[in-house]
């Protein structure tokens, strides 16, 4: 394996890694689930990209490199359906959305 | 979609040979009679969403970019002091244009992994939005992920 290839997945995936590490920060450190949910859609689907990234320098032949892409795929179409259930069901569930948000129209 | 499925059929192979191809070709005419029955699938359709491939990669390219702000307004909320102070959640309405069901998922998926905003629920001709902050909804007025979907949609 040559010297750029593993230099740069190796920057890859701890960029990664560290996007993960913000991300369970995240949930500990805000309260309410609505406000939760922003952190795992968002820095998962982002950190998924850059380990797929850097391992796909690890790999190096074109079918690891597809397969991975479709892996990415996946969490990009899956990762918002699953946020976005989540939220759904506590805006349903929630008599007292209000206390944690300003409502400006329900559904 | 039959080219599609066979190529990842093969993809997951990794190797050439008779008796791959002979049930790949096998298991994609099952399953593009079944998509035919089912989905609505037929080679028009398939046209149709062929020309669009470059507007789906500009779109693609796009959304990689509005994730990569979103990562860092996040991480910026995250690692400041006191998270929950910083911030002023609200719920709000947002109308779209987008007709077809696709083009509407499509949208409340980018939403959802674009800066400071997450879908709620998708109506009719709507989507409930759960914002941060106030100033992220005035990004979704003019969207251009939405405009580049209109675009994408017209004459669908």
């Amino acid at each position: 394996m040559g010297q750029f290839r593993l230099i740069a997945g190796t920057v890859f995936i701890v960029a990664g890694l560290f996007i993960f590490g913000v991300a369970v920060m995240g949930l500990f450190r805000l309260r309410y689930v609505l406000n939760r949910v922003h952190v795992a859609a968002k820095c998962d689907s982002l950190a998924i990209m850059l380990v797929c990234i850097g391992l796909m320098f690890y790999a190096g032949d074109p079918g690891s490199i597809l397969k991975l892409l479709l892996i990415t795929a996946f969490v990009w179409l899956a990762n918002p359906v699953a946020s976005h259930l989540i939220c759904k069901i506590e805006v349903e569930t929630n008599d007292h959305l209000e206390d944690e948000c300003e409502v400006e129209e329900l559904p | 979609m039959p080219i599609l499925l066979f190529a990842l059929w093969l993809l997951f192979h990794e190797r050439l040979t008779i008796d791959v191809i002979i049930t790949g070709v096998i298991a994609v005419a099952l399953v593009t009679l079944f998509l035919r029955a089912f989905a609505g699938w037929s080679v028009q359709r398939d046209m149709q969403f062929a020309s669009r491939a470059l507007a789906f990669l500009l779109f693609v390219i796009r959304l990689i970019w509005e994730v990569l702000k979103a990562n860092i307004n996040v991480i910026g909320i995250v690692l400041s002091d006191e998270p929950e102070r910083k911030i002023n959640p609200v719920i709000v309405r947002h109308k779209t244009g987008l007709r077809t069901s696709i083009g509407r998922v499509a949208l409340a998926n980018s939403i959802t992994l674009t800066p400071g905003t997450v879908t709620v629920d998708v109506g009719d001709d709507c989507v409930y939005v759960h914002a941060l902050d106030v100033r992220s909804c005035e990004g979704l007025d003019n969207n251009p992920l939405e405009k580049q979907l209109e675009n994408m949609e017209r004459g669908l």
